[in-house]
């Protein structure tokens, strides 16, 4: 029964995440900007996370299981999805000869897993990973009033908490409403009721005013 | 008996020339990265990797010196430095990095800039995961490969750029590691004494068959 709930959950966000796509591409081919292309890759890296996410709870897989040494499939997912997120922040900070970095670190992380049953690596470098991205994209998403970056750093931060909370309910409804802040956030939600524009801002005041004045 | 006596003499001057000429072309490469900084006011990265190289090859030999000097010695330093391709110690740290450094060079003179410091993460992974659980299975293996893969880059780049670092270091590669892999004794004696006759000649700046120096 709880694996048809969570895999309700996954539907969710793979039709949410579906659904923030459009906008997305629509957004690179007028701009022609390539960060719209990073996006699209890293919403796809969470639809496909979802995905798998899907079929293991329909299949029943037992994700914690360990697959070889101590390593776990979910740990495979979780390296997975954190590489795609390290890589998106190293784009976006334009820092190309540390690129291959991410890459380099989840190899060896799941190599440190085979030889040794130690959750805590996965713990350091998810948090490390999930956090500072977090409040790097929600700072500069506030300051210039960019609702699809602000969206981004809500669902870094909500997945994050939603991944120290060992409970897959919770985690589950954390990531729903991690990507449904996304979702948001490519829609143009926060540009248009968290961050009006200041000329936008003035005319509401001006109309607010002038009915004053009209009605005194 | 006078083949042996041929050999051990070849062997001795070898060693010897070792730690006199590699510290001083070192040296030299330092000294020319240094006035480029200060005629520019920027580093040559191609300059600063082989100099980085010849830095590695200098504490090699120094140790290499110290360990086979007939004195008694520290059984630490005999210990901390090895006795050859034996596990991760100083000789076989050493021979990574400078491997490492190689394919460094490559990425750095052919503009990969994504792939600029790749070897040096994997490689530093692979030190940082020898520290924390003793594997070290990949180190012979990557030592082959990316010795192997830097010759023949450094050819190819060469024949590709015209630059007379790669085409010395070229040489000075498939000196030093063919002598490695032949390994028949008078062979790599000699071969010792023929690397030295190309590192001097390139750090005092008389290897120049290309014109055009390549500049990053």
């Amino acid at each position: 029964m709880s694996n048809i709930i969570y895999s309700i959950y996954e539907i969710i966000m793979v039709v949410l995440c579906v659904l923030s796509l459009p906008p997305i591409f629509n957004s690179w081919r007028d701009t022609k900007n390539r960060m719209y292309i990073a996006i699209f890759t890293l919403t796809l890296g969470v639809m496909s996370y979802s995905i798998i996410n899907l079929l293991t709870y329909l299949f029943n897989v037992d994700t914690t299981m360990y697959l070889i040494g101590g390593l776990r499939f979910g740990y495979i997912l979780g390296y997975m999805l954190a590489t795609i997120q390290f890589e998106f922040m190293l784009y976006l900070r334009r820092l190309v000869k540390f690129y291959s970095v991410p890459f380099i670190i989840a190899f060896y992380l799941i190599l440190g897993h085979i030889l040794v049953i130690n959750a805590i690596p996965f713990i350091v470098y998810l948090t490390f990973v999930g956090y500072i991205p977090a409040y790097m994209l929600l700072r500069d998403g506030k300051r210039k009033h960019n609702g699809l970056a602000f969206g981004m750093g809500l669902l870094f931060l909500l997945w994050g908490i939603g991944q120290t909370i060992p409970v897959t309910i919770v985690v589950e409804i954390f990531r729903t409403i991690a990507v449904f802040m996304f979702f948001l956030g490519s829609r143009g939600f926060y540009e248009k009721y968290l961050f009006p524009h200041k000329e936008v801002e003035e005319k509401i005041m001006g109309t607010w005013i002038s009915k004053l004045v009209v009605k005194d | 008996m006078v083949e042996d006596v041929f050999t051990t003499t070849i062997a001795h001057l070898g060693y010897s020339l070792n730690l006199i000429i590699i510290p001083i072309a070192a040296i030299l490469v330092g000294i020319k990265l240094y006035r480029e900084r200060k005629a520019n006011g920027k580093f040559n990265y191609v300059r600063m990797t082989i100099f980085s190289i010849f830095a590695a090859f200098s504490v090699l030999v120094i140790f290499e010196f110290l360990v086979n000097v007939p004195v008694e010695k520290s059984p630490f330093l005999v210990q901390i430095f090895g006795t050859g391709f034996e596990g991760f110690n100083l000789y076989t740290f050493l021979i990574g990095l400078i491997a490492s450094l190689g394919l460094t060079l490559i990425s750095i003179a052919n503009k990969w800039e994504s792939m600029y410091y790749a070897s040096l993460f994997f490689y530093g992974g692979m030190v940082i995961l020898f520290f924390l659980t003793g594997f070290d299975e990949f180190l012979m293996p990557f030592v082959y490969i990316s010795g192997g893969a830097s010759i023949v880059f450094l050819y190819l780049t060469e024949f590709r750029i015209r630059d007379n670092g790669a085409l010395a270091l070229a040489i000075f590669f498939t000196i030093a590691f063919g002598s490695v892999a032949i390994d028949i004794e008078i062979v790599t004696r000699i071969s010792v004494l023929l690397y030295e006759v190309v590192l001097i000649i390139y750090s005092l700046g008389f290897f120049k068959p290309f014109k055009q120096e390549v500049a990053e």
